[in-house]
């Protein structure tokens, strides 16, 4: 409740009934639930498309491997035992009581102590940490990452490389930075995620047994459990929520933080830039980035409030939104009410003890301060509900752009997205931005990742042609062409597969929409084609045939786009063509 | 590929002249559907345990991220005691801390250089900081760079490395010992926006460089600042004499075991009556737990 490196200021006289407070408002949050277990259910246990969480755990699992990978020229430094730590003093720094239950001699006293071993810090170098060893455990955890990944035996996979990036990450901390804890937070909620059932081989080879076996339609996608998504949403809204408490120093509030970071030498891309830096800085362009991010980080929360009442409107709207009975609503709304009540009481207590005058926003007293945050604390909720309702019933435009923008994703990632990408492009932070930006994917919904590959895959329409406007100003134009090449877009021509009519063909034929995510290709049954053979009319190009079809299909699946940069070399292209028609015979 | 054909068929657009089977195959659309039918994940028992494991983690994690002082001390203490917080953190390396640039970003750049003293007297540079070192543009991330940093920061580390940088000089030189290891702190601070500003920049090496001397570490008597015969071994170094070898206290589950056992040995020599009494209490283990990020 305190700020961060708040003055010690002695808070005895009111630390029993603020504790008591907490404890009412923990048990009000309980009970709230308890009162309406449907809201808890739809919060949970909802069972949502695989494939976003499918696409996280290829962009996550590469970001991890880049960074082990990039660890890896330090391995001998940081894990062996002829680097920084011989064993037992990393065992004795840093392995918990893992150090008690494990002698090196004589191993462990009970077979139930392994399993303690895990509950404790527990690595694998602080049993044995000679190079060869080291090395192989190094081998065997990028060997795991690379099968999660691609998705083979997704769960054993992920389960084996939680626990060997583990291994690596908990020898020592020295070498820590924010990006390495977002990998293990993460990583241990991808265990617990479903994440294998969308764009891994596993579910490939499982749908593609189905269709070649006779099934009468391409096996369906199997849904997975919302939850471990979930929690990565309030996860990436606590790292945001936290840092930017944190921020509480004072060149965040006069607006010279950026600055001073942008200009450290551990960070800077090049010296040069430090003079770019000092012309935002003098242009009020940092400063108001300052500002921004702080305040960005501070309310990502609403984010998450966002996302919970954008999902009970589409409810709301499908008629799928729970009736319970009139005294479970009204208990639970007393119970947000005292909940209310509690967090007031315990905003001005803290206002009461913490505010102070001089630093403060307002020039006002103590008992002022701990009322005016009190009525905040009330007031502010109250107005956001009271103005949220009258706009849904008097508004509906402005409803529709406070759900779509102020509570929408686009509003809360973008801006996560911007300032991301800004940090990378001026400073070198290892593989935080990365991860930062992996872990979005956890936000994004079924259908609204078939919309990216449909934009991917599409092209923008030209002004005038269709819905898009034309302007007759030209900086007009200019100015809302990005916005206007984005918004409206048509297909690109089909890429269109001939395929023999037999059966058998046509089964292996429809094997390639599993990789057609932007849905670009189209049929033709071609009599006079063998069976099994595919050859594919390009747009524009004209037809390819055997190896050349297979090259030219690697640009419409994304599965394949990895195949991209070794097409362009002659003799490789011809190989790649032929592994992209194999993998559907 | 047959040289004769016979007319394709679009199977997209005249579903009539295929199989029904192929028509589905290629044109119906891809679904997203559980075998089961049913609305949720889980059946009611399997909702009730997933459930507790989520109360619990979510509790554990709002305790682990919040601060835990002032007036919510206590409430924080308790929550966190009574759940084990802490350990499940740990066991699930769900420990975290955000506090980056915060509460203020670093002011200063800070390095450190590593010396070694030789036993002829010679120091010498390691070069172990990245002052006026780095390649710019700076695209691959430099781990050392950041350790170096850390080394000042957190000032617990520098005797850990100290004894790294004996071993290693050892491993390198034919078993030699350095006589010590020395550090001097540097740094340059990066002026204010406002006095920048005038003139549109600086140039970071024109900054006033600060040194400061830290205390030096003793390769002989600081522990594991020695090869351990093991490595000797591999490399092909001759044994340490005995006791040269400075090592860490750790008490595991048989030193404790052995204590216990000599304990009453020596109980039973003086007194063999009085063998059942309890043991003498055992020597508190060391602490030790360092880290954190």
């Amino acid at each position: 409740m305190a700020p961060a490196k708040a003055p010690a200021i002695d808070v005895a006289a009111h630390l029993p009934i603020a504790t008591g407070v907490l404890w009412t408002l923990l048990a009000l949050a309980l009970l709230f639930f308890a009162v309406r277990p449907e809201l808890w259910r739809r919060l949970w246990f909802q069972r949502v498309d695989p494939r976003p969480a499918g696409l996280l755990r290829i962009v996550f699992g590469i970001t991890v491997l880049w960074t082990i990978v990039d660890l890896l020229p330090l391995a001998r430094f940081l894990f062996t035992d002829e680097g920084l730590w011989l064993p037992k003093m990393a065992r004795r720094n840093y392995g918990g009581d893992f150090r008690l239950i494990f002698d090196p001699e004589h191993g462990f006293e009970h077979w139930y102590d392994l399993l303690l071993a895990f509950w404790y810090r527990f690595s694998l170098f602080h049993i044995r940490a000679d190079p060869p060893f080291v090395y192989a455990v190094y081998t065997a955890t990028i060997i795991s990452l690379t099968l999660m990944i691609v998705g083979i035996k997704t769960r054993v996979t992920t389960v084996i490389s939680w626990l060997l990036v583990n291994s690596i990450y908990v020898y020592s901390p020295i070498f820590y930075s924010g990006g390495d804890t977002v990998v293990r937070v993460f990583l241990f909620l991808g265990m617990l995620t479903r994440w294998g059932e969308g764009y891994s081989l596993d579910a490939w080879w499982r749908r593609k047994r189905a269709v070649l076996a006779g099934a009468p339609k391409i096996p369906p996608l199997r849904p997975i459990p919302a939850w471990p998504l979930r929690l990565m949403m309030l996860q990436l809204a606590i790292i945001y929520c936290a840092t930017g408490a944190l921020k509480s120093g004072h060149t965040w509030m006069d607006g010279t933080a950026l600055f001073f970071a942008l200009n450290l030498d551990h960070f800077y891309r090049h010296p040069a830039q430090i003079y770019l830096v000092t012309f935002m800085q003098a242009i009020w362009v940092l400063p108001l980035a300052t500002w921004v991010t702080r305040i960005w980080e501070m309310t990502f929360p609403l984010a998450l409030l966002g996302a919970a009442v954008n999902g009970y409107e589409r409810d709301r709207g499908a008629g799928l939104w729970p009736v319970v009975p009139l005294w479970r609503r009204a208990l639970s709304w007393l119970c947000v009410a005292a909940m209310l009540a509690a967090a007031a009481w315990l905003a001005a207590l803290t206002a009461l003890y913490y505010y102070d005058p001089a630093v403060g926003p307002w020039r006002i007293s103590k008992p002022q301060a701990a009322a005016v945050f009190a009525a905040i604390v009330v007031v502010v909720p109250a107005l956001a509900v009271g103005g949220y309702l009258l706009l849904r019933r008097k508004r509906p435009t402005w409803h529709r752009v406070a759900r779509q923008w102020l509570l929408g994703k686009r509003m809360w990632l973008g801006v996560g997205l911007v300032m991301h990408l800004g940090i990378d492009v001026l400073m070198n932070v290892g593989t935080f931005v990365q991860v930062m930006i992996a872990v979005y994917i956890a936000w994004i919904s079924g259908p609204e990742l078939d919309k990216i590959w449909h934009t991917l895959m599409s092209r923008p329409q030209a002004p005038g042609v269709g819905e898009r406007p034309r302007y007759k100003r030209r900086w007009h134009h200019l100015l809302r062409a990005p916005i206007d090449r984005l918004r409206y877009r048509v297909p690109r021509p089909a890429y269109v597969v001939h395929h023999n009519p037999g059966e058998d063909s046509v089964r292996h034929a429809a094997l390639l929409r599993l990789w057609d995510l932007g849905e670009r290709l189209q049929f033709l049954a071609d009599e006079g084609l063998a069976p099994r053979r595919l050859c594919v009319t390009v747009p524009g190009v004209g037809l390819r045939r055997d190896a050349d079809a297979g090259r030219a299909l690697v640009p419409v699946l994304p599965g394949f786009w990895w195949m991209y940069p070794w097409c362009l070399i002659p003799g490789v292209s011809r190989l790649c063509g032929s592994i992209v028609l194999r993998t559907f015979r | 590929m047959a040289s004769s054909r016979k007319g394709p068929v679009t199977t997209t657009s005249d579903p009539e002249k295929v199989e029904e089977p192929c028509t589905v195959l290629l044109r119906a659309p891809l679904e997203v559907r559980a075998d089961d039918g049913r609305p949720w994940a889980y059946r009611p028992v399997g909702m009730v345990f997933v459930s507790l494991f989520l109360l619990y983690h979510v509790v554990a994690l709002l305790q682990h991220t919040t601060p835990g002082s002032g007036l919510a001390a206590s409430f924080s203490r308790k929550l966190g005691e009574s759940l084990r917080v802490g350990s499940y953190m740990r066991a699930t390396s769900n420990v975290q801390s955000w506090s980056m640039f915060a509460p203020n970003p670093h002011r200063s750049n800070m390095f450190l250089q590593v010396f070694v003293e030789l036993p002829d007297g010679a120091v010498l540079d390691l070069e172990h900081d990245m002052y006026g070192r780095r390649q710019y543009p700076y695209v691959f991330y430099d781990r050392m760079g950041k350790i170096n940093r850390r080394l000042l920061e957190q000032d617990r580390y520098q005797r850990h490395y100290a004894a790294w940088v004996c071993r290693d000089w050892a491993l390198h030189h034919a078993g030699e010992v350095p006589v010590r290891v020395k550090y001097v702190k540097m740094w340059t601070k990066v002026p204010h926006p406002g006095k920048v500003i005038p003139n549109w920049g600086f140039d970071p090496m024109e900054l006033k460089l600060t040194k400061e001397h830290l205390p030096s570490v003793e390769c002989s008597s600081t522990v594991h600042a020695q090869v351990p015969d093991e490595v000797r071994a591999r490399h092909g170094l001759p044994p340490l004499r005995p006791n040269e070898f400075r090592d860490a206290v750790v008490q595991t589950w048989w030193d404790k075991a052995e204590l216990r056992a000599k304990t009453i040995d020596r109980r039973r020599a003086i007194d063999p009556d009085r063998a059942d009494e309890p043991a003498a209490p055992e020597a508190a283990p060391v602490a030790g737990e360092g880290g954190g990020d």
